[in-house]
């Protein structure tokens, strides 16, 4: 599967909410041994509906200033969730669809 | 002392080399229509110019990367290559202008028609950026443009009336005869000539070529804070002459042997040599970087290894693009279009493709991953948001201005 | 080689459209696209490879039919017939601004028509040789 296809993925919560497709991944290097390096392990996903200013960093990537593009990225950007994998009972690939547990529940903001 | 000479010596690079044709042919179409009633714009642009080359430099030798390396990565691929498009096309335009205002140069000293020497002249270009080194081409052509300071003698040979020619320039009346359209859409033109995109397009891909790190820093401040500024205080020079030798006369600037004639008549014969000699260096120069930011920013939207500091073997697609761009702008220019008119289609396009590539450049310079603390403080990050905020206004309004006016008639 | 355990990346932030370099400094394409794959109890999901190339990008920029004939095309160049778009995680040095492979750029596909311009065209133009440095 491509990353690219995931970013194509809409995630719906356990009772049919559609949060919005997938818009990052976090990887971590705990896996088994590949050679001498350990495999990158997906670990959570970042869904929004719409996320202006994601890829500029202003979400996770630490950007701050200036706070006039940061309040107006934010204002023009829905809520952004950050899913651990271990959150997603299932996914259907070639339906582009994936499915939360019913014990997900968005952080309080 | 050697730093100082090297420091000096760069202040006097940035100052010929920010002239070019579209600013030869803005500021002197705009000084005999308008006298100097559209000052304010070339300092607008000027400003914008020395703030958004300080942002390009440091997130270039801070991060190591170029303009659209950059720009693919924090805009993504399709974003970029819309921006890639655009900018593309209007590098393009310029190519062509310069290349044609190269020809006409000489021409203008050979008695030929200047369509015969531009082939001459994309011969000429494409030979100097396949063999001579970055730097020495840089330094060259800086230096020679730095004959335009002819304009500034010739303005104070004319002597004119000092008082009345800044009290003038500071109180901007729309002229009675002009329609405030067309005088908006030459402001545009003004700042678009001031604030190039391909110049920024070159700056960053040097940085990076000429290996730019911390320390050199504080070098390109000096540089852009000094060099632009003059830069443009002799565009206001250029301005300043039109408006007291071709406006009284009512003669308006169609022609880039126009521009050289205000020179003529009040420096004589020395002045035209040294006029054509700095026309020559402004365009060559100015071809030079035009055909390299093609190169460039394909180049780096794709991964390609890019650059003169490589053999050109190993930079081998970039080297082909830069070789086609010169050839297609040598055509284009053949095709009898107006070289006036194409310069300034593509510095008002290009004036109105600024926001997406300055918008990338803001962000980074505010982004610790790639400028570490170097980043822009509060007084930077308001000035350049303030610069975001005209760059938008003006994108928006280039375009039905340009149809209101039919592009300046 | 890099860090063997422990770091933690943003695949938008910090992979996606990165430029790649190989062992000799030579830039050699961007990060187009990254390769997924389960675990054989289709629970957990791995990054297991880059995917760089003009097929790649065109694959994820829409181009579906495009971008895969791109792949299969530059995969049937190589030898042995393998995937020379597909860079193995465990190629990597670095993951840095720019990301360090410890391979050559002529084993990529991202590198194929650097190779051919060179050899059909730009070999041909005399001074090729030197940096006009």
């Amino acid at each position: 599967m491509l990353l690219s296809e995931l970013f194509a993925t809409q995630v719906h919560t356990a009772d049919g909410r559609l949060l919005g497709p997938v818009r990052d991944v976090r990887l971590v290097q705990d896996g088994p041994l590949d050679g001498f390096t350990a495999k990158f392990r997906v670990d959570a996903i970042v869904v929004a509906r719409r996320s202006v200013g994601l890829r500029l960093g202003y979400h996770h990537g630490g950007v701050r200033s200036p706070w006039v593009i940061r309040r107006v990225v934010t204002a023009l950007s829905t809520e952004v969730h950050t899913i651990p994998w271990t959150d997603v009972a299932d996914h259907d690939p070639e339906g582009q669809r994936l499915m939360l547990q019913a014990t997900w529940k968005p952080a309080p903001s | 002392m050697k730093r100082l000479l090297a420091v000096f010596l760069g202040v006097l690079t940035a100052i010929g080399g920010f002239v070019d044709i579209g600013d030869l042919v803005a500021n002197a179409a705009t000084g005999a229509r308008f006298d100097m009633n559209l000052a304010w714009a070339v300092v607008v642009g000027v400003v914008g110019i020395v703030v958004y080359a300080e942002m390009c430099g440091r997130v270039a030798a801070l991060s190591g990367r170029a303009v659209f390396d950059l720009v693919r990565e924090r805009l993504g691929p399709r974003m970029a290559m819309a921006n890639l498009a655009a900018s593309f096309f209007i590098n393009l335009l310029t190519l062509t202008a310069e290349i044609a205002g190269v020809a006409i140069a000489l021409s203008l000293a050979a008695s030929v028609n200047y369509l015969l020497l531009i082939p001459l002249a994309a011969v000429l270009v494409w030979l100097v950026i396949w063999r001579m080194p970055f730097e020495t081409m840089e330094r060259v052509f800086g230096l020679l443009g730095l004959s335009l300071l002819v304009f500034a003698v010739a303005v104070w040979r004319f002597g004119p009336d000092w008082s009345t020619l800044f009290h003038d320039s500071a109180t901007p009346t729309v002229p009675t005869t002009e329609s405030p359209w067309t005088y908006a859409y030459y402001a545009i033109a003004l700042f678009g000539a001031a604030m190039t995109p391909y110049e920024v397009f070159f700056f960053s891909s040097g940085a990076v070529e000429e290996r730019w790190t911390e320390k050199d820093l504080r070098i390109n401040r000096i540089n852009v804070l000094i060099g632009f500024p003059l830069g443009g205080a002799l565009s206001l020079a250029i301005m300043a002459l039109s408006h007291l030798v071709l406006a009284p006369r009512h003669i308006d600037v169609g022609l880039l042997s126009q521009v050289t004639l205000p020179v003529a008549s009040v420096v004589g014969r020395l002045g035209l040599a040294a006029v054509l000699i700095g026309i020559f260096a402004a365009t060559f120069g100015a071809a030079l970087e035009t055909s390299l930011s093609a190169g460039y920013i394909i180049g780096q939207y794709f991964g390609w290894p890019w650059g003169k500091y490589v053999r050109a073997r190993q930079a081998a697609r970039f080297h082909l693009v830069v070789l086609i761009v010169i050839v297609v702008g040598a055509l284009f220019g053949m095709t009898r279009v107006d070289p006036v008119k194409v310069t300034e289609y593509s510095i008002v396009l290009a004036a109105a493709a600024l926001p997406l590539t300055y918008f990338p450049i803001l962000v980074l310079a505010n982004d610790r991953d790639y400028v570490g603390e170097h980043c822009n403080g509060r007084a930077m990050n308001f000035v350049a948001m303030v610069y975001l905020v005209i760059l938008v206004l003006v994108s928006l309004a280039t375009i039905p201005l340009m149809i209101i006016t039919r592009a300046g008639a | 080689m890099s860090e063997a355990t422990g770091r933690t990346l943003w695949a938008a932030l910090q992979l996606l459209d990165r430029q790649l370099r190989d062992r000799h400094d030579i830039l050699c394409g961007n990060v187009d696209d990254v390769e997924l794959t389960y675990d054989d109890d289709e629970k957990v999901l791995y990054a297991t490879a880059i995917l760089s190339g003009p097929g790649r990008l065109a694959r994820r920029m829409g181009r579906r039919r495009v971008g895969d004939w791109l792949v299969a095309f530059f995969a049937s160049t190589t030898v042995d017939g393998h995937d020379p778009s597909r860079i193995p995680f465990r190629v990597v040095r670095n993951f840095g601004p720019v990301i360090d492979l410890a391979v050559d750029a002529d084993d990529l596909a991202s590198f194929a028509t650097e190779r051919w311009v060179r050899d059909h065209v730009i070999s041909h133009i005399p001074g090729n040789d030197h940096a006009a440095e």
